[in-house]
């Protein structure tokens, strides 16, 4: 044990006095979260635009206010809207929007008849967060247009009589009571209805602390990316802690201690050992970084366990991967291919359900998907320990089997004096 | 202390060690010189347990190698050819571990650690990193870490290779040091220099096999009775070969073109005889020289080749 801890301790040491590769490593998530951070900052000034495509089957009254309010101003800060005919559900396919809202057939009418009129929006999920702005943004339109029909419900019935084919000729008298009326509903709910009730700022992206709804926007937005691009870079911190045995091998220092009083299984415990820890601190680093941006709780016991099976299958994997590679330039080699594919199967760089529908049938068998799926239910759900046992288990089994893999593949190598 | 017998290693085809056997007595400077390729570096590194012998056998005071590595790997030094350091630590910092790692602790390791920067005069720099140290500093700390744990029996390998003659001195120097407190060493080298100074026996070594083995007086005495001739000039070896072929109590140990060396047998007078047949063979000469008996000319006599080939 004093063996191991003196290998770990000289590692880490070395480690200290040479962080360059560790905190490269590191930033790549911090910096992603910064970038976000920046992006979608405190006021939301910087949403990128929504391309939502409407398809307009009413034509009437209401869907025409309707198509006004998203071209007004203000919501055309957010929102790029394009009107279309029974195309845009294969253009949503396409990836060519965001949504697409459709205004169905007598929606004017059943709002004027006080009828339930619903509006259907088709989200597209390879745009990210994208579609979920534009679902909180429409449901935001409906609320209004749902409040602006029970206000107007006396005028808007009064609009519909003087229509009536049979209802004669409109009088100035009939203007001017219709206009009263309106106005009087207007005053009357005039602390309903203004400030303009679309604002998309303050209904989505924007962050608020006491609005828990735009905190949820901004959080998704770092859930999406932070776990997936955080259990990365842990798969790499792994990878650059287990390869220092062929950078030793390299240096001499391998071979030297081989000659001392010291086996070349204990030499491979301490590597194993020593990733481990360092994955560790990595990992306290990156939860550092997810509580000051994600600003939510999560339970210990479920984050504990779901990080300790996750070190240990990054340990696993890179012992065996390294345990493979006959040199430090294969064995990195193998390395970058391996760690990229799992983490784009595992819905690392992508959310999962921006995959194609192959790949995501394969993402379970990436511990890539299992470490990120953990994280986000822990974070997202407020999930339990119970709630991510199966990720850990499936991170840990794997781990525990790779491990023993790996470290007897390198025991093998390092034996036979294929490292030293 | 040391007994090998029969060692052989091979890769695939090649011998790179041949059925080596010496034995090396406790508190003995024992030296192995060769060429480079002779199958020093890999009889040390059987010698050290990082290689296993395919054939032959290493015992250490009566105990085999192999039957309890790590409790006689315990009681030796090794000092490898290649500087095996951790760069970024500092010179205090590297033999701390080194110390730690064969089992030293608390004061003991303290003053271990102390003593050998003082025996490598390495104590003014013991908090720098290694990697701002000059070649032969690393060589001297490199020689430290396998001295730091008081080691009964030292392995050096070339530890001298490609330092400048002041930090060869001063290693030299501190080698001498470590054998006179009883320590035993195995040195390897292929500097006729330091096997002629340091060692008290030397074994030479050439294609994995032991050539010779004495006292660098018994060795020299071999060549004693002999006399090498090395006469260069514009000729080709048939040539050469014809024409001094017939030269009395001569012998043409090496050839090649324009350069040929003969074996004299008996003394300085055969020699005189030798040169005036050489200078009388017609060949087109550039010079001749007579090398007095040495280890160079013990290699030659034995190899055909200069130890610096």
């Amino acid at each position: 044990m004093r063996t191991l801890l003196l290998l770990v301790a000289k590692d880490l040491k070395r480690k200290v006095r040479s962080p360059l590769g560790l905190l490269i490593v590191l930033s790549f998530p911090v910096v992603f979260a910064l970038l976000i951070a920046l992006s979608f900052g405190s006021r939301g000034e910087r949403v990128p635009k929504i391309h939502l495509l409407v398809e307009n089957q009413d034509g009437g009254l209401a869907a025409n206010a309707l198509l006004s309010a998203l071209t007004s101003d203000q919501v055309a800060k957010y929102v790029e809207m394009e009107v279309v005919g029974s195309e845009g559900a294969r253009r949503i396919e396409n990836n060519e929007a965001s949504a697409l809202l459709r205004i169905p057939k007598r929606f004017t009418q059943d709002l004027f008849d006080g009828k339930p009129a619903t509006l259907s929006l088709l989200r597209n999920p390879a745009q990210g967060i994208l579609p979920e702005v534009a679902e909180q943004l429409t449901r935001v339109l409906v609320d209004v247009l749902d409040a602006g029909a029970r206000v107007l419900r006396k005028p808007l019935e009064e609009i519909r009589s003087s229509a009536q084919p049979n209802a004669g000729r409109v009088t100035d008298e009939t203007v001017i009571a219709v206009s009263l009326a309106v106005n009087h509903s207007v005053e009357g709910a005039r602390k309903l209805v203004f400030p303009p009730a679309i604002t998309v700022d303050t209904a989505s992206l924007a962050p608020k602390p006491a609005d828990q709804k735009s905190g949820e926007s901004v959080s998704l937005i770092f859930l999406i990316i932070l776990p997936g691009v955080s259990v990365y870079a842990l798969f790499l911190v792994g990878d650059q802690a287990m390869r220092d045995i062929i950078t030793e091998a390299k240096a001499g220092t391998l071979r030297r201690q081989l000659a001392g009083p010291i086996g070349a299984g204990t030499l491979v415990l301490g590597k194993a050992l020593y990733t481990a820890v360092l994955a560790l601190l990595a990992l306290l680093v990156l939860s550092v970084v997810g509580a000051v941006v994600l600003r939510r709780g999560v339970d210990l016991a479920g984050f504990l366990l779901l990080s300790f099976a996750l070190v240990l299958a990054v340990t696993g994997i890179s012992a065996t991967i390294y345990g493979l590679a006959k040199d430090e330039r294969r064995g990195a080699t193998i390395g970058s291919i391996v760690y990229l594919v799992l983490g784009f199967a595992g819905g690392s760089f992508v959310n999962l359900e921006g995959l194609p529908r192959a790949v995501r049938a394969v993402s379970p068998a990436s511990p890539f998907y299992w470490g990120t799926a953990g994280y986000r239910k822990l974070i997202e759900s407020a999930g339990t320990a119970g709630d991510i046992l199966p990720n850990a288990a499936v991170l840990a089994g794997l781990g525990a089997v790779l491990l023993v893999l790996g470290a007897l593949l390198l025991h093998r190598t390092v034996r036979r004096g294929g490292l030293a | 202390m040391f007994r090998v017998e029969g060692l052989v290693k091979r890769y695939g085809d090649l011998r790179a060690v041949d059925g080596i056997s010496f034995e090396v007595r406790k508190g003995e400077l024992y030296g192995l010189l060769g060429p480079n390729g002779a199958g020093k570096t890999t009889t040390m590194s059987m010698l050290s347990g990082l290689l296993a012998p395919d054939e032959g056998r290493i015992f250490f005071d009566g105990v085999e190698l192999g039957a309890d590595p790590i409790r006689i790997k315990a009681q030796l030094g090794v000092v490898p050819q290649e500087t095996a350091l951790y760069e970024t630590l500092s010179a205090r910092e590297n033999l701390r571990f080194w110390a730690g790692l064969y089992g030293l602790a608390g004061a003991d390791l303290d003053k271990a650690v102390e003593r050998a920067l003082d025996q490598v005069g390495l104590t003014g720099r013991a908090k720098d990193a290694v990697k701002t140290f000059s070649g032969g500093m690393k060589r001297r700390l490199n020689l430290a870490l396998g001295l730091v744990h008081g080691p009964r029996a030292v392995l050096m390998d070339e530890p001298t290779v490609g330092i400048d003659p002041q930090a060869r001195a001063n290693i030299l120097e501190a080698v001498r040091a470590v054998t006179a407190s009883g320590t035993t060493v195995i040195y390897t080298t292929h500097y006729l220099e330091e096997a002629e100074t340091l060692c008290d026996r030397v074994a030479i070594i050439d294609h994995g096999r032991i050539l010779a083995e004495g006292t660098v007086d018994e060795l020299k005495r071999r060549v004693s009775d002999k006399q090498i001739l090395t006469v260069s000039g514009n000729f080709d070896v048939e040539q050469a070969r014809a024409r001094l072929a017939a030269l009395p109590d001569t012998q043409i140990i090496a050839a090649s073109p324009g350069k040929i060396v003969l074996s004299v047998a008996g003394s300085g007078k055969a020699a005189i005889e030798a040169l005036s047949g050489v200078l009388a063979s017609g060949l087109d000469l550039d010079g001749v020289a007579i090398q007095p008996p040495s280890l160079n000319s013990v290699f030659l006599d034995l190899t055909g080749r200069e130890l610096r080939d």
